[in-house]
C-alpha cells in the first residue's frame, strides 16, 4: 500500500521515505463560516484533499492538515475559530523545524485560507533565514486567478462552493445558497471584489457580520456546480504537481 | 442530515446545534512513533475516531482534531513531531477561546496522548478561571484500568494500544512489523517507568540492541 500522509506512516516508513526525499507537502486550513450552504471546515477540507492529491501524484510525504487559522473577521459567525497569527507562526515554524531534524529541506504549503497568507510567508522568511530551507505556498484562488479564465473572487460563493463539490458535494447544502450584497461602508467606500474607492481596490479587514447577514460574497454561490469545480480542481492540482516537481530541482546545500 | 463533526456544519448548522447545547468534545492528538508497525497517527487516529462515536452517542458537536501535540522523549524517532508546551497550551486555549465566544461553556477533551496530558490541565485552569468555562479530559489509557482490571494499557504502542488502532483502522497497522523488546533499565533505582518523560528512549533502545547483540 502506497502511503503518503504521514500520519498512516510507521517513523520506519517516514525514515525510509526521507532518505530519497526532501520534500514535505503542507496543508493549512482554517474553521470559519462559507456561507449557510458550505461547511465550516471548507478550508481545511480542500487544503487536505489537494495535499494529499498532490502527494500522491508526486510521491512527496504529507504533514497532518493544520486545521485552525486566523480567522479574526468572521468571529461574528458561530463555529468560526479564530487562532493569533503568532501562534499559528509559532506552530508552523515549530513541525517544519522537526521536519528540518529528519532531513526535509523543501516545505510546500498548500494553504486554504486567505487570512493565513500573510503568516505563511512569514514562516517562509523564517525558515529561510534560520535554516536556508526552501518553501513556498500555494493558494487555489492565487493560483487560477492568474492561470485560467476563473476569477476566484468569492468567499464561499461560486468557485468556492464549486471546489468543495469536488472534495465532498455530501457537506455542501445548495438548497440554502444565497447570495446578498455586502453592505458599502460609506457611500464612496463600496464593496466589489474587495473593498474599493473610486474603483481602485484597497486592502481592507472588517468584521463581515457588519455588512452581510449570510457570510459569502462574491460570484453568486447559486451558480456553482461541481463541473466546474472539477476543472479549476484539475487545474489547480496539475500545477501545484509541476511546481512540486521544480522545488525539487532546485539545488540545495 | 444529523451532522457531528463542527468541520461538516454550516455556520447556521452550529447556531442551530448551540441552541441544544453548551458542550463540544475535543480530540487532541501528536504526530508520534508508535512502533514499526503502528502509523505515527496513532495517538490522533484514536482521539478522533473516539470523539467522533462519543458526538454520534451523545448528539454532541465534535471540533476538528488538532494533529501536532508535545512529546519529549521520542523526539528521535523519524516523524516525531512537537510543539514546546508553553505554544502548544496557547494554541489550544485560543481554539477554545473562540468556541467560547460562540456559547460554549463546557468542553470534554478526548487525549490520546500522555505527553498532552499537564498541558490539557492547564488549560483547563485557565479555561476555568478566565471564564468559568468548565474543562475535562478523558484518556483511554487511564479510563480502562479502573474499568476493567484486565486491561493494564501500561503499554506505548503495545497489545492494548495496538489492538485499540485496529478498531479505528487496522490497514494502517502492519502486524508482521510487531516486535517487543524489554525497555533497558537505567542504573540503579531510575527504572524508565520512575523516570517519567525525560529520558530519550531511542538511546536506549541502541543500548538493548548493543546488549542483545553481545
Amino acid at each position: 500500500m502506497k502511503k503518503v500522509l504521514i500520519e498512516e506512516m510507521s517513523w520506519v516508513e517516514f525514515r525510509s521515505v526521507m532518505a530519497d526525499n526532501d520534500l514535505i507537502i503542507f496543508p493549512v486550513g482554517s474553521i470559519e463560516e462559507h456561507g449557510p450552504h458550505n461547511p465550516l471546515g471548507a478550508d481545511y477540507l480542500i487544503a487536505k484533499k489537494a495535499a494529499y492529491d498532490v502527494g500522491m501524484k508526486v510521491n512527496a510525504p504529507v504533514a497532518p492538515v493544520m486545521p485552525i487559522g486566523n480567522a479574526s473577521n468572521l468571529m461574528g459567525f458561530p463555529g468560526t475559530v479564530t487562532l493569533d497569527p503568532e501562534l499559528l507562526r509559532n506552530v508552523l515554524l515549530q513541525v517544519c523545524e522537526g521536519f528540518i531534524k529528519q532531513g526535509a529541506k523543501r516545505f510546500l504549503f498548500i494553504n486554504g485560507h486567505g487570512g493565513n497568507t500573510s503568516t505563511i510567508k512569514i514562516v517562509s522568511n523564517d525558515l529561510c533565514e534560520k535554516y536556508k530551507v526552501f518553501s513556498t505556498q500555494t493558494e487555489w484562488w492565487l493560483i487560477l486567478k492568474q492561470m485560467s479564465e476563473f476569477p476566484c473572487n468569492d468567499h464561499g460563493g461560486k468557485h468556492e462552493t464549486s471546489m468543495l463539490m469536488v472534495v465532498d458535494d455530501s457537506l455542501v447544502d445548495m438548497g440554502k445558497a444565497n447570495t446578498v450584497k455586502r453592505k458599502n461602508l460609506t457611500e464612496k467606500l463600496v464593496y466589489e471584489d474587495g473593498l474599493t474607492l473610486n474603483g481602485v481596490s484597497l486592502p481592507s479587514t472588517f468584521p463581515l457580520d457588519k455588512v452581510t447577514p449570510v457570510g459569502n460574497y462574491g460570484a453568486r454561490a447559486e451558480e456553482a456546480s461541481k463541473e466546474l469545480g472539477e476543472k479549476m480542481y484539475e487545474t489547480y492540482i496539475n500545477y501545484c504537481c509541476e511546481l512540486a516537481e521544480e522545488i525539487r530541482k532546485i539545488p540545495m546545500v | 442530515m444529523n451532522k457531528i463533526l463542527i468541520g461538516e456544519m454550516s455556520w447556521t448548522d452550529f447556531q442551530e446545534k448551540m441552541k441544544d447545547t453548551d458542550l463540544i468534545i475535543m480530540p487532541v492528538g501528536v504526530l508520534e512513533e508508535h512502533g514499526h508497525h503502528n502509523p505515527l497517527g496513532t495517538d490522533t487516529h484514536i482521539a478522533e475516531s473516539a470523539a467522533y462515536e462519543v458526538g454520534k452517542a451523545t448528539n454532541l458537536p465534535v471540533a476538528p482534531v488538532l494533529p501536532y501535540g508535545y512529546t519529549t522523549n521520542i523526539i528521535n524517532f523519524a516523524g516525531t513531531i512537537s510543539l514546546d508546551p508553553i505554544l502548544y497550551r496557547d494554541v489550544l486555549k485560543s481554539y477554545c477561546e473562540s468556541f467560547i465566544k460562540h456559547g460554549v461553556k463546557r468542553i470534554l477533551f478526548i487525549n490520546g496522548h500522555g505527553g498532552n496530558t499537564d498541558i490539557l490541565q492547564m488549560v483547563s485552569r485557565d479555561l476555568f478561571d478566565k471564564y468559568e468555562c468548565l474543562c475535562m479530559y478523558t484518556q483511554w489509557w487511564e479510563v480502562l484500568p479502573q474499568i476493567n482490571k484486565e486491561w493494564g494499557c501500561t503499554d506505548h504502542g503495545g497489545y492494548f494500544e495496538t489492538s485499540l488502532m485496529m478498531a479505528v483502522n487496522e490497514k494502517i497497522i502492519d502486524m508482521t512489523k510487531a516486535k517487543s523488546l524489554l525497555i533497558f533499565n537505567l542504573p540503579r533505582k531510575l527504572n524508565i517507568l520512575m523516570a517519567g518523560n525525560s529520558i530519550m528512549l531511542e538511546l536506549m533502545f541502541l543500548q538493548i540492541y548493543t546488549i542483545f547483540k553481545k
